[in-house]
């Protein structure tokens, strides 16, 4: 009977060990949902993801595969979006010490009174940190590169600024770098998240009009 | 296999059109007009060291009368166009010559500058003094001999009054639209709170959010986002600009407008020490000042503190109008500018 209370016991340790989290990273098969908003290149934006870890290739970390949509509420009529994929994994960790990497293929629509924009993009992002089991801070520093722009202008453009404008596909209109941290504090299956920094262009100009920076505050259900 | 296969197929002929097919933003003549550096066919004069857009209208022989446009770098002169046009069966071109000139840095003139420089107000190539000459050699080549007339709108109205301050022995007429101040203790006293760009409008979320779509990294996307934000809502609401009839621009000239009146016009703090009021007593004869009664900045009030150093002027108001009345109340200005220029000018000039 002991045996078997003895054997019954490490197993259920066992288990609990494998399933203990370290916060704010996923193991296989275990799924995260995301709720966020902040200052994310427009005020209060509302971001919704999912994630869930995976085992590819063998690889000895999970990767993190995730979709996500952030859309500004301010004239909320899904004509400006951001779809994206989240693909992130460890690169490299040591006990709690990592610097984990993210590539962010994603799609950005913006609709002006004066034209429209689609543009396809990747964002890298490095972020070495530490982690326990309740909390986690990682600097962040990323970088996001438009390989295509689709722009079109309508008449008032035309009319009232470059009647010659060339609609179409553009190359490499955009780029953005963000440098920045993430502090995460997890309670039981929740994550409560605050992510800041600077953002600037990719040639380290300052945005014209708006602020240079991001700050986004999330929280996360893991199942 | 096959699978895979068909899908790097796909994959490779997609990044082939990425990489061969597009143009570049970066190319001016794509999404921002080219400049007289791009094109040479676009009517131009090189003066001061620098390459100017202008464009003369009317009979050489007829006094010259220039315009001024404001900014800096927010305007260029396609906003005086209508000007040009006939109103009651008389057009300004029946008595006078008219230059219209884009400054430097802005509309389809030469580019100068960054952002980085722009910033501290401290572009040497965009500063008063240059501003100034460039206008002292297009009157040497289009006037040597007699007296111009003036006209100028915001910015380009403190132009105007800095020639008239340097050279009131050169100017027969001035006629101000709702000009700017004369000197650092008008302008450093005037309110820019109402200004600042509201963070949780629409028009500047929209803006912010297509900072992922557009970089302003070079003289052609600074431009290009620049005017983005302008014809999407950020202009100033307290200046009242017409949401229906639009005052209309060649291309702006973004580094021109933040580095302001430049160095020896503003500290890069932007606290300002520029003068153009210090020899003003010198210039007696009547000056005109037009405004319009919606402008919440340069209102008819505040020109009350430039008009004290003009003891001789005369302000006329145009009801309902904002600070692009030269566009949308361009009769009325040219009804002014005839009943004035009649009074003040010598039979003999005209």
């Amino acid at each position: 009977m002991k045996k078997i209370i003895l054997l019954t016991t490490v197993i259920f340790v066992s288990q609990f060990a494998i399933a203990q989290n370290i916060a704010g990273k996923l193991n296989f098969k275990q799924n995260r949902v995301t709720l966020a908003t902040g200052m994310d290149y427009s005020m209060l934006p509302t971001t919704i993801k999912y994630d869930r870890g995976f085992n590819f290739f063998n690889f000895k970390n999970p990767i993190e595969v995730g979709t996500e949509i952030t859309i500004p509420v301010f004239d909320f009529d899904f004509m400006d979006n951001r779809l994206k994929i989240n693909m992130k994994t460890d690169l490299w960790n040591n006990n709690n010490f990592f610097v984990h990497i993210k590539i962010s293929p994603e799609l950005v629509n913006s609709t002006l009174k004066t034209q429209t924009f689609k543009t396809i993009s990747t964002e890298f992002e490095l972020s070495p940190g530490y982690a326990n089991e309740n909390w986690y801070f990682g600097l962040e520093a990323s970088y996001n590169y438009g390989f295509a722009t689709y722009i079109t202008h309508n008449q008032i453009f035309r009319d009232l600024i470059y009647q010659n404008v060339v609609d179409g596909w553009y190359k490499s209109s955009v780029s953005n770098i963000k440098l920045g941290f993430t502090a995460l504090c997890s309670v039981k299956k929740i994550d409560f998240y605050l992510s800041a920094g600077i953002l600037k262009t990719g040639k380290f100009n300052n945005f014209l009009f708006v602020p240079s920076m991001y700050g986004i505050l999330g929280i996360s259900y893991n199942f | 296999m096959k699978f895979k296969l068909k899908h790097l197929v796909v994959v490779f002929f997609s990044l082939l059109f990425l990489v061969a097919c597009e143009k570049s933003p970066n190319q001016a003549g794509n999404l921002v007009p080219k400049t007289v550096d791009e094109d040479p066919n676009l009517p131009a004069v090189e003066v001061n060291q620098t390459k100017l857009h202008l464009q003369t209208f009317g009979n050489p022989d007829n006094p010259v009368m220039i315009f001024l446009h404001g900014g800096p770098g927010a305007g260029d002169y396609r906003c005086f166009m209508r000007f040009l046009d006939t109103y009651n069966g008389y057009n300004l071109t029946d008595e006078y010559y008219i230059i219209m000139y884009d400054q430097r840095g802005a509309g389809l003139s030469r580019r100068y500058g960054n952002t980085d420089v722009a910033e501290l107000h401290q572009v040497e190539e965009l500063s008063l003094a240059n501003y100034l000459k460039d206008l002292e050699e297009i009157v040497n080549i289009y006037s040597p001999n007699n007296k111009v007339i003036l006209f100028g709108h915001s910015w380009g109205g403190m132009h105007a009054i800095m020639y008239v301050n340097a050279h009131p022995e050169k100017v027969a007429a001035v006629i101000l639209s709702e000009p700017g101040s004369f000197n650092a203790d008008i302008e450093n006293e005037l309110s820019i709170s109402i200004a600042s760009t509201n963070l949780f409008g629409e028009e500047t979320n929209d803006f912010y959010w297509a900072h992922q779509n557009i970089s302003p990294d070079d003289q052609n996307m600074l431009d290009y986002s620049y005017m983005n934000g302008f014809y999407n809502g950020l202009g100033l609401a307290a200046y009242h600009f017409d949401e229906v009839d639009k005052l209309p621009i060649f291309r702006f000239g973004t580094v021109a407008n933040i580095n302001d009146l430049g160095p020896d016009g503003e500290t890069p703090d932007g606290v300002f020490t520029f003068d153009f009021s210090q020899n003003l007593h010198n210039f007696t004869t009547k000056v005109l000042f037009i405004n319009g009664s919606l402008n919440e900045i340069l209102t008819p009030e505040f020109q009350e503190k430039n008009r004290a150093f003009l003891p001789n002027s005369e302000i006329k108001i145009i009801e309902n109008v904002g600070h692009d009345l030269i566009w949308t109340a361009t009769a009325d200005h040219v009804a002014f500018m005839k009943e004035y220029l009649d009074e003040v000018l010598p039979t003999s000039y005209k």
